[in-house]
């Protein structure tokens, strides 16, 4: 690797500092991810590249930006990552971390050597190596910077101000003058204290994320693969109105709980409705503002599952003479892992059809009004002119029955169809509901 | 007026003529008098229902943005007795306060609400006789039998298309009985207990309410729909439908009507299918939660085949209508009898019809909070999705008002101030008791019970 660049260290670097840093170089890899999607008829690209760092579970580490896989039927997505090498590998975004503004990728059937995610010991003045992309290249191409910690307002997590212009260092490995890794250049405007970053220096100022602070990422950022934790509740900001209902006077932590689900964990462990959850666990819940409604939510879903928590309320209870009368209550609290939401359900193509249908998950339902012992399926697409469409079927019906027989899941719905092909009927009744009522729909097979 | 048709006129014999005297003759030539029985029939149909015609101006009340507002509307209408009665459509004036009809005298009169069936989109106004019918003579229109029309008969539309009071316009029926899906009025159900006559005589935006009339003088339908960006494409109610209606509003202020809770399929879509186990009936589609037929055991893919012992079949759409208008005309609280066949099975189910009630609740404002709600009816809450019919639904925030920003349209108010909301009247009395610096309001969005204080910009 280190003959890779050597010609544009020499360019870049002041010569003292070129022959410490070629001394034992980190395996930084480059993504790519290139999106392409159709507008007013002509298909509008976009490219992403950035540093990745091959972190623990297999996975690609990349600061900057952060990315979900994409729902979008109309957005053609390709992502590649280069190794020092040069040699590009099919890549797949597995999630990202808003808050922390970084995406993690995965490379089907690679496994990488991983980089712990730790910080070096490093001061101000220190002297440090930046190594990012290097213009739109077509193979692994980075290139390096040199630059001089800054500041430090409170370490041990130093801030870094750059000579070079802020944008074209964003996603940047930071290493010491030895190669040791210290972090990453994010230049986010906003820089919040309690997320691994203390305050920043304004808009378009670098500034030096030590590594550590995404440490947890790998095995805690939600991922498709991996539960996410759920309580089972709606939650509202506790703020000034909801506060002065239950007439709490001085402000205090905690999100209201709107809703339970049955048999959630909250409702298992005996939250209620119009509780208000103010810590579990460790995690102290702050939400008076909408914003901080993702944040928390994230916080929520990184706590441990199938683990006991002790879990702090507010409950309050109803006086004779009107008003409230506020307890604090503790419950324990076991999360489990969140059910199938409906947007991360398979779809399922029933070709001779035309019909795509998913399972009829909990958050739909709900959404829906549609009782939770109401099992189907749910249409999500009819081809145009197909024979689900010209037989009336729409999206967002819930298919209960094919043929009188109920279809709970998508392999009976279609064995339900199969069973009616075997037995040549020309006509398949569904028996759908749609919005509050139900009706019986004929649906010729081609 | 040029009356006759081209292809009547008379042409001159005498010998030969140039191009240029023939175009000077046709364009000079006299007009012939009326002689075509048709256009005989039609002016005097005409002559025998015009004097009866009116135009409409309503003032009504209505909710918009979170506050109440006023609003004119014009319509069409018609008498149909000595004692100034007036039919028009309930989307004209069913809801009207302040009401001006136009006679074809071209005097302006007032005339009031005597009550109106959003089902039926039907509305009857009074005029006081003495104004009605200044010479003492009174002119009214009379019902013609709509179940002897037949498509292709001439039908006139009378009314004030866009305003342009006193126009008629002259079609033929182009089909007697036509189903239209989900119809609201003014937020009301429609269309559920009638078929509708389609006509290509010209119907615009102000003939509603108007009277469409055969060749005979005698109102076959009170206009009422037009397809948009159609040429042509009317609907009219069936006038033995409008008769029927009338006679209730008149005689009791409102169209008596039972429920018991069932949607409706015909069986002609089914047939060789597995569901299709009887001949002819009507296909159970859907049983409301709670309703009679719900108690009674009605599911969902059962055939009725009798009602009281009389076949009860639908293998048409068009033949809906009529047996949802046998469900409404059973007496309610009287147990009726659904034969039903189920798969091969054969039942007897009692059933006690209900009566049916508003499909829209009223609704009223709240002007110091800055909402509009309205009063939920069972029928709202079945097509809501609603677990009960407590509290009030909000129709409507205004912008800068104490709710703005808090409650949202479709919430469902359910407490203020610790007090239960059971319906409209309590919610407008609790209103009036809030005291203290905020209200404090307990509501429900969707899925979620929220809870929220609603602080009058005016202190009180």
């Amino acid at each position: 690797m280190r003959g890779g660049f050597g010609g544009m260290r020499a360019f870049l670097l002041p010569l003292a500092f070129a022959a410490v840093v070629s001394a034992d170089d980190l395996p930084v890899w480059l993504v790519r991810v290139t999106t392409e999607r159709a507008s007013f008829g002509s298909p509008s690209r976009q490219t992403l590249l950035a540093p990745a760092l091959p972190v623990e579970e297999g996975l690609l580490l990349v600061v900057g930006f952060a990315l979900e896989p994409s729902d979008d039927k109309d957005e053609a997505l390709k992502v590649t990552a280069l190794d020092p090498k040069g040699a590009v590998f099919p890549a797949e975004i597995v999630g990202g971390d808003e808050e922390l503004h970084c995406t993690l990728f995965r490379l089907p059937g690679n496994k990488l050597d991983a980089v712990a995610l730790e910080a070096a010991a490093c001061a101000v003045g220190d002297e440090v190596v930046l190594l990012s992309r290097h213009g739109e290249v077509m193979r692994y191409a980075p290139r390096r910077g040199a630059s001089r910690i800054d500041a430090s307002v409170a370490s041990p997590r130093p801030l870094l101000a750059l000579e070079a212009e802020a944008l074209a260092w964003q996603g940047a490995v930071v290493m010491t003058r030895e190669g040791k890794l210290l972090g990453f250049v994010d230049n986010r405007p906003t820089v919040t204290e309690g997320t691994g970053i203390v305050l920043g220096l304004g808009a378009q100022t670098p500034v030096l994320v030590p590594a550590s602070a995404f440490a947890d990422v790998p095995r805690n950022l939600p991922r498709k693969d991996r539960p996410r934790g759920w309580l089972g509740v709606n939650l509202a900001p506790f703020d000034e109105d909801r506060e002065a209902y239950f007439g709490v006077e001085t402000p205090q932590d905690g999100a209201l709980v709107t809703g339970v689900s049955e048999g959630s964990p909250a409702d298992l462990a005996g939250v209620r409705l119009h509780d208000v959850i103010q810590s579990i666990g460790d995690l102290t819940l702050r939400f008076e503002k909408m914003e901080e409604w993702g944040p928390m939510l994230r916080a929520v879903q990184r706590l441990p599952l199938g683990k006991p928590l002790a879990c702090r309320l507010l409950r309050f209870r109803q006086l004779p003479e009107g008003g409230y009368e506020t307890a604090p209550v503790e419950v324990e609290l076991t999360l489990e892992a969140r059910p199938l939401d409906f947007a991360d359900a398979p779809e399922t193509e029933l070709e001779d059809l035309g019909l795509k249908v998913k399972p009829a998950t909990q958050d739909w339902r709900r959404s829906g009004r549609v009782p939770l012992d109401l099992e189907g399926v749910v249409v999500t697409r009819t081809e145009h002119a197909s024979a689900a469409q010209i037989g009336g079927l729409a999206v967002n019906d819930l298919i209960l029955k094919v043929d009188d027989k109920p279809v709970p899941d998508v392999d009976a719905l279609r064995k339900a169809i199969t069973d009616a092909r075997a037995a040549k009927r020309t006509k398949i009744v569904f028996f759908v509901r749609r919005g509050q009522a139900t009706l019986f729909l004929t649906v010729q097979p081609g | 007026m040029t009356r006759a048709r081209a292809s009547d006129r008379s042409r001159p014999r005498a010998g030969p003529i140039t191009g240029v005297s023939l175009l000077l003759a046709l364009l000079l030539l006299p007009v012939a008098a009326a002689e075509d029985p048709l256009e005989a029939r039609v002016l005097a149909a005409k002559s025998k229902v015009f004097p009866a015609l009116v135009h409409i101006v309503n003032v009504e009340e209505g909710f918009m943005l979170g506050r109440r507002q006023k609003s004119v509307s014009t319509g069409s209408g018609f008498f149909i007795d000595a004692k100034g009665h007036v039919v028009t459509n309930y989307h004209v004036a069913g809801e009207g306060k302040m009401l001006v009809v136009t006679l074809a005298s071209k005097r302006e009169v007032e005339a009031k609400l005597v009550a109106g069936d959003p089902y039926t989109d039907l509305a009857v106004l009074q005029v006081d006789p003495a104004d009605a019918f200044p010479d003492g003579t009174p002119v009214f229109a009379t019902f013609g039998d709509s179940s002897r029309l037949e498509e292709g008969d001439f039908v006139m539309a009378m009314g004030s298309p866009l305003s342009l009071a006193r126009s008629v316009s002259l079609g033929i029926i182009s089909c007697r009985e036509r189903t239209l899906d989900q119809l609201e009025v003014a937020g009301h159900e429609t269309g559920r207990f009638n078929t509708w006559l389609q006509t290509d005589a010209a119907i615009n935006p102000g003939n509603s309410g108007g009277p469409l009339v055969n060749l005979d003088g005698d109102v076959v339908g009170v206009n009422t729909r037009a397809a948009l960006l159609a040429n042509n494409i009317g609907f009219a109610i069936p006038s033995n439908v409008v008769r029927d209606v009338v006679e209730a509003l008149l005689r009791e202020g409102r169209v008596p009507r039972s429920d018991i809770g069932v949607k409706l399929q015909p069986l002609g879509a089914l047939e060789h299918t597995l569901l299709a186990s009887a001949e002819a009936g009507a296909l159970v589609a859907a049983v409301d939660f709670g309703s009679p037929a719900a108690r009674a055991g009605v599911r969902p893919g059962d055939v009725i085949i009798a009602l009281d012992g009389e076949p009860f079949a639908a293998r048409f759409e068009e033949q809906l209508p009529g047996l949802y208008a046998r469900i409404a005309r059973l007496e309610a609280g009287k147990e009726a009898r659904l034969a039903v066949r189920r798969g091969a099975e054969a039942l007897e189910v009692p059933v006690t019809p209900e009566p049916l009630g508003r499909g829209l609740g009223l609704e009223s404002e709240a002007a110091a909070w800055g909402l509009t709600v309205r009063a939920i009816t069972p029928r709202m809450r079945i097509e809501m999705g609603l677990p009960d019919d407590r509290g009030v639904l909000v129709t409507g925030v205004r912008v800068g008002s104490p709710a703005a920003d808090k409650l949202e349209q479709g919430d469902v108010i359910r407490e203020v101030d610790g007090a239960e909301v059971k319906g409209l009247t309590e919610f407008l009395e609790a209103m009036g008791k809030a005291k203290g610096p905020f209200a404090r309001i307990a509501f429900r969005r969707g899925q979620v019970a929220d809870v929220t204080v609603l602080r009058p910009l005016v202190p009180r």
